[in-house]
């Protein structure tokens, strides 16, 4: 208990406690803005962290990360446009709640809802860090191959309604993450001849033209049609007890999957909240409603999104292995000072540990007044007349697809993403699964040939290894759940609709 | 094609999907990617070849379907956000504008610098959603480009653009 | 039309707010300096080029901006510089790979001659590492291993075509050992195979090496002579086998830039890297301080381009 102390010491004063502040503040502020993300945060205050003290720079540091994961949802809510990767599900029912006016209420559900995520995956690092790091150590590129596969089951699940045009849409982002150069072999594929496109398509260009764009197109092409609400509520609003009971499981079982997923390197918070999404979205007594803005859906996303934060720093701590170019430079500031990642770090430099549980504990909640309080500004921006709103809206999404790798034709990828998401929302293609296939086809594809040339090519291999197997027993099961319910049904003798499939309580 | 028939859309987005596919799995036996050195025998089209194949696979499907299902079923389906019909077409040329807009702002991003190009982007693209306040959109126009050229710029230390014309911006 | 006028107005008041504009033509620099980044903000060229640009700035008498084009492991942005106006305002810190192993990998609009050349700004030793549990203590263990079990070893890379791969294919040219590379996105997922066994070893930097030195261990220094900051550390050379492969960058200019630009930077690049911040920054991570003016620094440029075409020849990733 005395490095607890020690941790408290190193943490109360106020320059750690600016730090947090100030970096947590910023890291909504780059969050929110589509494109940026932490690094930009990581950009300004290098220069700082160079110079300040070490626990103030990791205040900074672990400020910047928490702030701009929730930041992003902001931004999905408001005006349909995730600022990050990692925010894409929260937009899927944030905004259609924002649309019927209930902004406050949406931002209330994701704030708090991050809250916990945050606060869980802390007491995970703080209970479990060095179990967990030995625990993800069995994780090969085998298993993230079979954990790739079972993600994509989320493609099936977010375009319920129409499957097939959900999995072509899946599928195609999957070819276009392909484009570019080949991890494998360094070889050109699909580039024809383009320089520029050897950088390949990335996601964020292709995040800001789906949504925010095709979202510009849409109301331009909606110019005539009756007017669209204007009454939105201003402000902030948590939901109360009796709406936060019945989803406490849920919201557990997110903050299980973000804290897992997020101990895993090289998955990210984007994939912690696709799969814990998809997991609401098949088990929940609401899911007739997820997509349509239930709050389960914001739920699930933010908490598992936010929970990957505090089990991300496990193998960056743990192992030395950071999953992202914050923690790299967290652990950059550590090396710096004389400070070795590693198992020992658990044992012999407890102190500095405790500080970083303080300080994430700390940017967590900063996190959650400063969404409050910037929750009556955000809220605001839907009162704006539309034209100025989407001409600000696509302005900075392209700025910000432009800064990500300042590669202009990032800016030719944002427009084209715009024409088909706008194409693909006229036609009934849903755009998520889309996104959702970017986002996984690397892991896919890296983890599969890796596999293969750790195998010496021999495929059935990868069935010898019980975490793989487990994980291909259960997206089989999890893919044949509609089919086995209904047999069970039928033997039953009440079939029921294919559409409203029984739930997964029983 | 925007809103009118919809079974008519979804035939041709799967269509061109088709298409497309079928012409990148013909390029992925280009000579090009044989001489690759090859991973266990699995060279660089080895994974984009089998999505293409569930492309076609998927896309066929779908333009079958849409062909030969009765669009009935398909009309309760329906977003909620679609515009009625002759709205919708109505928008046709604020849609096209929006989009040679957008398209010409992109261009002018790099060769005129961004300040340039936005302020005029900012003053224009209000105009197509039909506001007519020269007031109100010249105020946003000129503020909302320095602000948000001054924040990246200066703030966050993204190098933007710059026009041939001045040093700074 | 009033928002057309309105469109002038601004243009105008724009105008207005321009600086160094219509002023005499001074002497080189008179407007802030871009260094232009082939790799995203935060990595190790980031940090290392940020790091040198504020005590630069100073010596220059001029802004330091550094702009990140990431991409096509940083191909993009070199190709940037080399097209970019050779004032003198836009240069690039351009590492090993996109300078001299990439070219040989792919068609690019770039190569030795696209440059004008102001300083090496960094080069530190690589390194053959495994971890600190395996059983090969030196570089001879591991050759005798992997000479009894042709085939059995994996090698970590973090990039095809990188130095790292690149020094892996000198090793497996050196001792005739056969060895499978794996490739990984980057030397985290790199380190984490080896941490959980997929791969036996990779080459990396000496900075990853200090920073992990409670789990991995180095077997052999890929350094010509005994590396300053880590004396007590065996090189290849030592143990019989010449590899010599450091990770290095410096400052490029677009070809043709007026001379006396070019001795500016170069003095700025030297007054920067003397600098005690620069050298604090380098000295907590074991990399050597090492400057190389211009002209040395393109005739080491050339002299590795050639070297790592050969082995890239060899292994058949060139034609």
């Amino acid at each position: 208990m005395d490095a607890a102390l020690l941790g408290l010491d190193l943490v109360l004063n106020w320059q750690v406690l600016l730090a947090v502040t100030l970096g947590t503040a910023l890291g909504v502020a780059v969050g929110v803005l589509p494109g940026l993300g932490s690094v930009v945060g990581i950009t300004m205050v290098l220069p700082f962290t160079l110079t300040m003290g070490q626990i103030p720079a990791i205040a900074l540091l672990l400020g910047i990360y928490c702030g701009s994961v929730y930041g992003g949802s902001i931004t999905a809510i408001v005006i349909n446009t995730p600022g990050t990767p990692q925010a894409a599900a929260t937009a899927l029912d944030g905004y259609p709640m924002a649309a019927r006016g209930e902004a406050d209420l949406a931002l209330g559900w994701a704030t708090a809802a991050s809250l916990a995520g945050g606060l869980f995956s802390v007491m995970v690092l703080m209970l479990a860090a060095p179990q967990l790091a030995a625990f993800s150590l069995n994780f090969t590129s085998i298993e993230y191959f079979a954990l790739g596969v079972f993600a994509l089951i989320c493609i099936a699940q977010v375009s319920r309604g129409s499957l097939l045009k959900g999995l072509l849409s899946g599928a195609i982002g999957m070819f276009i993450a392909t484009i570019g150069v080949d991890q494998v072999t360094g070889d050109m594929r699909f580039t024809f001849g383009n320089f520029q496109l050897s950088a390949g398509i990335s996601l964020i260009p292709a995040i800001v033209g789906l949504f925010a764009l095709s979202e510009m197109f849409v109301r331009v092409s909606e110019r005539y049609a009756p007017a669209v609400r204007t009454d939105f509520r201003i402000g902030f609003k948590i939901p109360g007890w009796h709406a936060w009971r019945p989803r406490l499981l849920l919201l557990l079982k997110s903050c299980s999957i973000g804290s897992f997923i997020g101990a895993l390197p090289g998955t990210g918070a984007a994939t912690s909240a696709f799969i814990s999404y998809a997991e609401a979205k098949r088990s929940s007594p609401n899911r007739e409603r997820i997509g349509k803005g239930e709050p389960d859906g914001i739920v699930s996303a933010e908490s598992a999104n936010n929970a990957v934060t505090g089990s991300a720093l496990v193998p960056t701590l743990a192992l030395g292995i950071p999953g992202d170019p914050v923690t790299a430079v967290m652990l950059g500031t550590l090396v710096v000072q004389g400070i070795t990642p590693g198992p020992r770090l658990f044992t012999d430099q407890l102190d500095i540990v405790y500080a970083i549980f303080l300080i994430l504990i700390a940017a967590n909640l900063v996190m959650f007044a400063v969404g409050a309080l910037g929750a009556q500004a955000f809220t605001r921006i839907l009162r704006v007349p539309q034209g100025l709103l989407m001409t600000g809206v696509v302005v900075i999404a392209l700025l910000g697809a432009y800064g990500v790798r300042g590669n202009p034709l990032d800016l030719i990828i944002a427009l084209a993403a715009g024409v088909v998401g706008f194409v693909m929302r006229k036609t009934g293609f849903p755009i998520a699964p889309m996104v959702i296939g970017m986002v996984l086809s690397p892991m896919i594809e890296n983890a599969l040939r890796q596999s293969l040339l750790l195998t010496r090519g021999d495929f059935w291999a990868f069935f010898d290894r019980p975490i793989a197997l487990g994980l291909f027993v259960l997206t089989a099961f999890v893919l044949l759940w509609p089919l086995l319910s209904l047999a069970r049904a039928r033997l039953r003798g009440t079939a029921p609709p294919l559409q409203s499939r029984p739930g997964g309580e029983e | 094609m925007l809103v009118a028939a919809r079974a008519n859309g979804t035939t041709a987005v799967a269509t061109l999907a088709l298409g497309t596919a079928l012409f990148l799995f013909w390029h992925t036996f280009e000579p090009a990617y044989d001489t690759a050195f090859a991973a266990a025998g699995r060279g660089p089209v080895f994974y984009p070849r089998i999505l293409l194949a569930i492309i076609i696979a998927l896309a066929a499907t779908i333009v079958l379907q849409s062909l030969f299902q009765a669009p009935r079923g398909q009309a309760s389906r329906q977003p909620a956000d679609m515009a009625p019909d002759n709205a919708g077409w109505r928008a046709l040329p604020a849609l096209l504008a929006a989009i040679a807009l957008t398209a010409g702002y992109v261009m002018a991003f790099s060769a005129a610098g961004y300040l340039l190009s936005t302020i005029v982007y900012a003053l224009l693209l209000p105009l197509v959603f039909g506001h007519r306040n020269p007031l109100a959109i010249g105020t946003f126009a000129l503020s909302y480009a320095l602000a948000t050229w001054y924040l990246f710029e200066k703030v966050f230390l993204i190098i933007l653009p710059k026009s041939p014309w001045f040093a700074a911006f | 039309m009033t928002v057309a006028k309105l469109g002038i107005a601004a243009a105008a008041l724009a105008g207005l707010a321009a600086f160094g504009l219509a002023q005499a033509a001074q002497a080189f620099p008179e407007r802030p300096v871009t260094i232009v980044v082939p790799f995203s903000a935060g990595g190790g060229t980031d940090i290392t080029t940020r790091t040198l640009a504020a005590p630069m700035a100073e010596a220059l008498g001029s802004e330091i901006l550094v702009k990140n084009t990431a991409g096509a492991g940083g191909t993009i942005g070199t190709a940037e510089v080399a097209q970019a106006r050779p004032d003198g305002y836009t240069i690039g810190m351009m590492p090993v790979g996109p300078m001299t192993t990439q070219p040989h990998l792919r068609q690019l609009p770039y190569g030795p001659d696209s440059f004008d050349y102001i300083c090496m700004a960094y080069s530190a030793p690589s390194s053959i590492v495994v971890r600190s549990d395996s059983q090969f203590e030196s570089l001879e263990d591991m050759v005798d291993y992997a000479k009894a079990n042709p085939g059995k070893l994996n090698f970590g890379v973090q990039a095809i075509g990188s130095i790292p791969h690149v020094a892996g294919l000198g090793l497996v040219e050196a001792t005739g050992i056969q060895i499978e590379f794996i490739p990984f996105k980057g030397s985290a997922p790199t380190f984490k195979a080896m941490l959980d066994g997929s791969v036996d070893m990779f080459v990396a930097h000496i900075s990853f090496l200090t920073q992990n030195a409670d789990q991995v261990k180095s077997i052999a220094m890929l350094s010509d002579e005994p590396v300053s900051t880590a004396p007590e550390l065996p090189t290849a050379e030592q143990q019989g086998v010449a590899l010599d492969f450091p990770i290095w960058g410096g400052l490029v200019a677009p070809k043709g830039i007026p001379e006396d630009a070019r001795a500016k930077l170069e003095t700025a690049c030297q007054d920067g890297m003397l600098s005690d911040a620069f050298g604090e920054r380098m000295g907590s991570l074991r990399m050597p301080v090492n400057f190389l003016p211009g002209s040395e620094f393109e005739a080491f440029v050339r002299e590795e381009f050639a070297r790592n075409e050969t082995l890239l020849k060899n292994a058949g990733l060139s034609e």
